[in-house]
Formats: C-alpha cells, structure tokens, sequence
C-alpha cells in the first residue's frame, strides 16, 4: 500500500469480500526529508506512509511497514543508472515489480501466512492468465509481464474491472483519507522529474565513467555535429526536445551512442522501425519455440500495442510489426498480447 | 493477546490507573504548581509529595529528583547539560559510556562530540558485560572526562550491571568523576537504590514501570550543576523549564513506590518463567543472546539464523504475541541495533533477532501458549506458505 487511493480501494474490497487482510507498505528509499507535494505525490514519504496507515486503521486491519531500501537500490536504482549511461532507456518500475514487489514482498506476505498478495495494479488474473485492467486509461499489465505463471497464481489485482473514476468515487463514498489524492505521474525515487541527477549520484559508486556523462555532441546522420548534449544519460531514443537544436524541423534521438558520447538525431521517418530483438523473454502463455505467433506488441507505457509477427527461442524473441513503429527505446520492455491477454514479455536490445 | 514487550513498555498497573482516574474526577481544579494562588499552592503540594514520595521509592533526596517528560529527556539534560555546565566551569567535560547504550546516550554523545567535548568508548564482550577495570582504566588515563555513563540493564539484551562496583572503580581512579546511569530498564526488576549504588545522575522512567508514559525524572546529588537543555521558566530550580504535569508526577511516584516495594516478587516472578522461555526459545531452534549470569531475569533476546525478525514479529502479531526486533530504523535503513553490533553481530545477524520481554502480568500458561505459535509461525516462515492453508482465507481466489 502505497498511501494511494487505488492500493487502499483494493485493500476495502478485499475486506468488505470477507477476507483476512494485512495491508504492508514499502519503504523503498529515504524519502524524509523531501517535501510533500499535494497528497499522494510520491510513496515511501512519512506522508504516505501515514496515509496507508489510516487507510488500514479504517479498515480495521492490521498495517506494516517493510523496509526494503536495500534490495530497491541494487535491483532499482542502481539498474537505472547502468542503464541510462550505457545509452538505454530503463523501465524501473518493471523492474520493482519482478524484483522487489513480486519478489520479496510476495515472499513476505506468504511467510506473514498470506495465501495472496493484492496490490492497486490496474490489471487482470483469470485462470491463471494475465489481461489487461479493464480502464484502458489506468491499464498497467505492461509493466506485469516479468512475473512467472507460478507468481500470477499467488497474486490478485482487485482493481482489474474497475476504472479510476470508479475508485476514486468509492474512496470519496467511504470518507477514505486519499480519496482525492493525485495519481502519482513521475518515478518514485525522480519526484523532481530529473532523473539526470539520479544517474549522476550514483555514478561514481557504481564506477560508471563519469567523463561519458559529461557533454557530448549531437550530429545528424551524416555525423555533422549540430550542436552539444548534456549528457547521454538525460536523452532517450524519440525525444525531441531539450536537445537545444535551432533547427527548422523537428529533429528527434535516433540513437544513443555511449563510448563516443554522441547523440544521433534525425527526422521523424528516420525513427521508423520494423523489427525487434529481445532478450530476456518471458512466457506467461504456451508460446510454441520458433513458431510464428500472430499478435500485438506494445513498446512503451500508454502507447497501443501494434499488430506484429512473434517468434520465441529460448530466451530471446523477434518481432516483425506489420506497419512500422516510431521511437523504439532500448531498454524498455517489448510485451505480447493476444487480445487482452499477456502472452509475454522482455526487454529491447536492438531493432531494425 | 499475549504481551511480550514489557521492556517496550509496560500496562497501567491498575492501582495507578485508579488514582489517575481520581485525579480527574469531577471538574479537576487549575494545576499549575507555579501559581501564586491558592490553586498553585495546592497543586504545588500534591507535586511535592510526589516529588518525595518518589525520592524515598528511589532512595534519593527530594531535592535531587527533576521531572522530566521522558527517559530520553533525563538522559540528554543528564548527559549534554551536565557536560556544557562542566565546560563553563573549566571542569572536565568529555564522555565516557559504550556502544550499547540507549539510543538517547548515544545521540547525546553525538551531540555532545559536535560541541567539541570529548566521547570515550568501553569496550563490551561478546555477552555485553562492561568490565569496570576497563572503565576505571580509561578515566585514568584520560584527565578530560567528566561523566561516565553506563546503564544497569540493557534494554534488549536484558543484562544487569553491577554500577556499584564500576561506580566504585571508576571513583577511585579519580574522585571528581561524575557518574550517570541509565536506570530506566532497571527500576522494578532490581533493587535501585540512588545512594547506595553512588551515582550522581540516575534516569528513570514511569512506563516501564505501569505507571503512564510522558513522565520520567533525572536524579542527581543535590547542587549538582546541570545546565538547562531546553530553555524557558524557572521550573524544577531552572534545570527543566515548562509546566508540570502534576497528575503524571503522582502517578509516577506511586507506580515507583510499587515497584520497590514488589521488586522482589517481581523478580522472583520473572526469573521462574524466564527459565521456561529461554528453554521454549532454544527448542524453536532460536540461539538466546547474552549470558544467562548476567540477566536482570525478564528477557530473551534470540536469533533465529536465517529468518527475518521483522518477519517473525509481524508473524506473531498476526498470531496475538506482541514482541520486538533486534534492528532499529538509523537514517532510514534497517540495520542491526547498536546493542547487536556492539556484541559483535553483524547486520544480517542483528536483523535475526527477536526480543521477547516479560512483565508482572505474563503467565505460565501464556509462555506454553506462545510456544505453540512460535513453532507455528516458524513452521509458516520456513515454508514460506500459510500454515493454515486457504481454510485461512474462505473464498481467496479473486
């Protein structure tokens, strides 16, 4: 429970179904001394913590705090900023979800007794099978996809048929403290939305080369140099702005090139792209090795899955869209569905 | 519910929760023991009486007891004002305690090292004993020292400290030495006798005594010279500015009183289940901490190797026992309690420990009770699945 309403929602649903409910929230970093903006800005702050306190003391169940700060910085944070200065752009909250929420977390409810864990997520569990929630404005199975099928059957979204609107009329119905509590829209641990900085802070800990974060130049496809860069780490493939161009037409971030610093940019059909490899896939459906599977593949949060050809080998998949998609960032996670439901996911190496 | 965090904090004995209820009965008159008028004077009364009531509980002079709001306030104007009125009078300032102590010593002791006084450290064993030789030793050698603190029984690990003796040693090695006790754990488990143990500052603390929280005092030799740590009125002779809860300092010395007066029974009490406990612990597989020579008798301070003591003790809160951990909560990050690093555990381990601490209230039968959940909940834990399968949660599936 994050001390948003959606987590707090699912926990009275489950109650008022009758259910035994503990309700645990994640420290995940210090976040003592950051303001509070408005309610429910971010998590982990004393704020919210409080806040899923008094959800949980409502509800009359009990609430704890689970410290978790360590395990977030390795699998997180510390991901983040490898990834960022090696030229990609990472997905952490994918990244929390397979390796603190439904890992550790899920553990600890289940040695706390717990048949179940449930969380806020907007998304969907049916026979053992992950769909997307049924608002498609809240829909989240995208950042779900890492989690195993034997993780899916221990896990449950109450919130999967809901819309945010509807939450947020129950929450105000039942006088819940967060009711009206803004949705959270920035990372966690970047509440000021410079996730630059982030990556200079750990960089040197890390032993990242800090030189290579250091100014660099952006060229065209030519190599002609049109002007300089504030570092690779603040740029992701299909931006457009905040490169500083004084050009006439849009120019965008084809490609991010690490050891030379620089910063490829071009026009917006330069961004087109038809395949892509991935690695580290991960099968929550029956997918047949090597076999064609006819679906639709989304690349980036909030943005619709497009129609595509996949094909699973082992650990690495391809996907040939059938019409071309723009601004594929490495890093982010390429993820299957057939209809509403997951088939898999992982995560982009490379695309064509 | 079992309560099992008596060194946490302790219930309302039920005698003192009556006088507090007395106290409020009716329209309770105004109660400001600084008036001039006839309600301050009366309130000045009934707070005298405290005042003596608790110095005779504590052996003490009356003039030697300062109320204070909490433990953790005796022990920081104890320690940070005795050492700033020390500097001011070119007398030795600097500090000398373990790494053991309470969190509020320690702070102090920050504090304190920030200000430019010297902290010294005494070295604890690996069951948490102070040796008072190597106290004496260190206040020998350095001239700089000006208090010495050293608590009689250690809140996790539940060890008693013979202060008489290291007040002794620590004395003869040199006279002028001021000598503070955290004694906040030790009142109503063991006799704690001010003058016979010969301190100059002791701090103890209602509510782990059943008496309420929000009330505590620093007794001292009288005339000590401690400066203010907050600042403000004339109140408790200038050392502790601020209105007083006259309704919490009768409380207090009653709950005090008791304490002396049943410390005995109390003991004895807990002693024979502490026996049990410790034994129910080891068969659970948990590797009980300290030295069993050196037990006040009320607590088991156990690592269970490979299990999470957050998780155990949510476990059994689930399960209706009320126990702590062994961590504590430093900038945020859960690591190992001082206490547990000073005993030389390291942060893995120190997150492995429980502590379990009894009281006047527990029962035998409660003891055999909690066994049976901790196996349990250990069982549970191990398996990483409910122990009672899904008849736990009726209609579980979504």
């Amino acid at each position: 429970m994050s001390g948003g309403v959606d987590s707090s929602v699912a926990a009275a649903l489950l109650v008022e179904r009758g259910l035994e409910v503990v309700g645990m929230t994640m420290r995940l970093y210090d976040a003592r001394d950051q303001p509070r903006r408005g309610r429910g800005g971010t998590c982990c702050s004393p704020a919210e913590v409080d806040l899923a306190q008094r959800a949980c003391e409502q509800l009359g169940i009990p609430h704890y705090v689970v410290d978790e700060q360590r395990r977030f910085q390795r699998a997180v944070i510390d991901d983040f900023a490898r990834e960022y200065a090696a030229g990609r752009t990472p997905n952490p909250c994918a990244r929390c979800n397979e390796h603190v929420k439904f890992g550790p977390l899920l553990e600890r409810a289940r040695a706390l007794g717990a048949t179940y864990m449930a969380t806020g997520h907007y998304a969907r569990v049916e026979d053992g099978a992950l769909l997307r929630g049924v608002d498609p404005a809240k829909d989240q199975s995208y950042f779900l996809f890492a989690m195993g099928k034997d993780t899916l059957a221990k896990v449950r979204f109450p919130l999967g048929e809901w819309t945010k609107d509807r939450v947020r009329a129950y929450a105000q119905e039942r006088g819940m403290p967060n009711w009206d509590a803004p949705d959270s829209q920035e990372l966690c641990f970047v509440p000021d939305g410079d996730h630059g900085a982030v990556v200079e802070r750990r960089a040197e800990a890390l032993g990242l080369d800090v030189g290579a974060l250091a100014q660099g130049e952006v060229v065209d496809e030519d190599g002609q140099s049109l002007g300089a860069h504030n570092g690779i780490h603040r740029v992701t493939v299909g931006q457009r702005r905040g490169l500083g161009l004084s050009s006439p037409r849009p120019r965008y971030v084809l490609r991010v090139l690490p050891d030379e610093r620089k910063v490829v940019v071009g026009d917006a059909e330069a961004l087109a792209r038809r395949s892509l490899d991935v690695e580290d896939f991960r099968r929550l459906d029956d997918l047949e090795q090597g076999a064609s599977i006819r679906c639709h593949v989304q690349i980036r949060h909030r943005s619709p899955a497009q129609a595509a050809t996949l094909r699973v080998e082992g650990s690495r998949a391809t996907v040939e869209f059938d019409a071309p998609v723009r601004a594929v960032a490495p890093g982010q996670a390429a993820v299957a569905f057939a209809g509403d439901r997951v088939l898999g996911g992982g995560w982009i190496a490379g695309s064509r | 519910m079992i309560y099992l965090d008596n060194n946490a904090t302790t219930p309302l004995d039920p005698r003192v929760a009556a006088a507090m209820r007395a106290n409020l009965e009716g329209v309770p008159a105004p109660c400001n023991p600084s008036s001039v008028h006839a309600a301050g004077r009366r309130a000045r009364g009934a707070f005298e009486r405290a005042r003596r009531s608790l110095a005779e509980a504590v052996g003490a002079e009356p003039l030697g007891v300062t109320f204070t709001g909490s433990g953790t306030e005796s022990i920081n104007l104890g320690l940070v004002g005795r050492c700033r009125a020390a500097r001011k009078t070119g007398a030795p300032s600097g500090l000398l305690t373990t790494r053991m102590e309470h969190a509020a010593v320690l702070e102090s002791a920050a504090l304190l090292s920030s200000e430019g006084h010297e902290v010294y450290w005494i070295d604890v064993d690996e069951r948490g004993a102070v040796d008072p030789a190597a106290a004496a030793h260190l206040v020998g050698a350095h001239e700089d020292i000006g208090v010495v603190s050293v608590g009689m029984v250690n809140s996790e690990l539940g060890n008693l400290c013979d202060i008489k003796s290291l007040c002794a040693e620590v004395k003869s090695a040199r006279e002028d030495v001021v000598v503070h006790t955290d004694a906040v754990q030790a009142l109503g488990k063991t006799p704690v006798h001010f003058e016979d143990l010969g301190v100059d500052m002791m701090s103890v603390t209602a509510h782990k005594v059943y008496g309420p929280v929000g009330i505590a005092a620093l007794v001292h030799a009288r005339g000590l010279e401690i400066e203010p740590v907050l600042r403000g009125g004339s109140q408790e002779r200038g050392r502790r500015p601020g209105t007083p809860s006259v309704m919490l300092a009768e409380a207090f010395a009653l709950a005090a009183s008791l304490a002396a007066s049943e410390v005995e029974e109390r003991a004895a009490h807990a002693r024979a289940l502490r026996g049990r406990l410790a034994q129910i612990v080891g068969t659970c597989g948990g590797l009980v901490l300290g030295a069993a020579t050196l037990q006040v008798g009320n607590t088991v301070s156990a690592r269970f190797p490979g299990c999470d003591g957050a998780t155990l003790a949510m476990a059994l809160d689930l399960e209706g026992v009320c126990v702590s951990t062994g961590s504590a909560c430093s900038s945020g990050v859960a690591k190992a309690s001082a206490t547990m690093r000073a005993i030389g555990l390291s942060d893995t381990e120190g997150q492995e420990v429980i502590r379990i601490s009894l009281g006047k209230n527990n029962t035998p039968d409660e003891l055999e009770r909690f066994g049976a959940t901790l196996e349990a909940v250990l069982a549970q834990i191990r398996r990483g699945a409910p122990a009672r399968g899904s008849t736990r949660i009726p209609g579980g599936a979504a």
